[in-house]
């Protein structure tokens, strides 16, 4: 875990470094590698939830952009967005290890996909 | 790329700008942008509310972040108003109580001036009697009736001194003291 840095006291700026840092798992979570068929269910259907829901956000940030200033749509575009899509993209990162370890332990590959 | 930046300016922005329309044109891209993250802060809100714990937690950097960019807004936008006051001729003095506006002067007693410093210390935003009690006079044991009564004063201050504000009253929300431009 040599990537993680301390918090820079800069939300956006920790969830970008977050965001690119693929290593990194939630509370509780442990290594993929180890678990059990439970936990590794448990975990898949932790990051399906929540990369649905910062797909869901971007989605509304994109649609809602549409309508701003240009002023408005360049500050969102610097400040919002690239933060989404960096936990997204770690979310679905995070959720392609669990789905390999489901599929390494079960045999059952996932049919919501 | 990522920018965290409370209280830095957009690209741009120029508060020292002698134009008044400069001024009005980014209080309206703060109040456009903090309606935005508002939005966008319901909803995710909503949506974290739904999933599990652990997730919850991940989560909760988004609202955090939002929430500080908001933070940010806000002090830009109050910024912005004061600086439309200073643009506009109003001075506000606290020593003697004393309001003057383009040629015309006030002095008020202490609760009207406490009551005008909040409402233009907090443009735009609305406050409920309980609120203008216990923020502005720092005195909740007050009754709401002395809420109304300085508004009717303050008011009529405005209106005598032409200041282009308007201390509005909306149902559920309460009082603001909205700009209204020359």
């Amino acid at each position: 875990m040599d990537k993680v840095k301390p918090p820079s006291g800069r939300p956006d700026v920790d969830a970008a470094q977050r965001g690119g840092d693929w290593t990194q798992g939630m509370d509780g979570e442990g290594i993929p590698g180890d678990s059990t068929l439970e936990h590794a269910l448990y975990w898949r259907q932790i990051y399906t939830e929540i990369l649905a829901m910062e797909e869901k956000v971007l989605d509304r940030i994109r649609q809602l952009m549409n309508t701003q200033s240009d002023e408005v749509r360049r500050e969102v575009e610097l400040t919002n967005v690239p933060v989404v899509v960096a936990q997204a993209e770690r979310f679905r990162q995070r959720l392609g290890y669990w789905d390999a370890r489901v599929v390494q332990l079960d045999g059952h590959h996932r049919k919501d996909r | 790329m990522i920018k965290g930046r409370p209280a830095q300016a957009l690209e741009g922005e120029n508060l020292e700008t002698k134009r008044w329309e400069d001024a009005r044109h980014w209080i309206s891209i703060y109040a456009d942008l903090l309606e935005f993250k508002r939005g966008i802060l319901d909803r995710v809100r909503r949506d974290v509310a739904n999933l599990q714990v652990p997730a919850q937690k991940a989560a909760a950097t988004d609202l955090k972040i939002i929430e500080s960019q908001m933070q940010g807004y806000q002090v830009r936008l109050d910024l912005w108003y004061g600086r439309i006051w200073e643009l506009q001729g109003l001075w506000v003095d606290p020593t003697g109580r004393v309001v003057r506006h383009q040629g015309g002067e006030a002095a008020l007693t202490k609760r009207e001036f406490q009551l005008l410093q909040f409402l233009l210390d907090h443009p735009h935003r609305y406050f409920t009697t309980s609120q203008i009690l216990g923020q502005a006079w720092a005195d909740p044991a007050l009754f709401p009736e002395e809420v109304r009564n300085y508004v009717r004063r303050l008011r009529k201050i405005l209106r005598d001194l032409a200041i282009p504000a308007d201390l509005v009253n909306k149902p559920g929300r309460g009082y603001s003291l909205v700009f209204r431009g020359p």
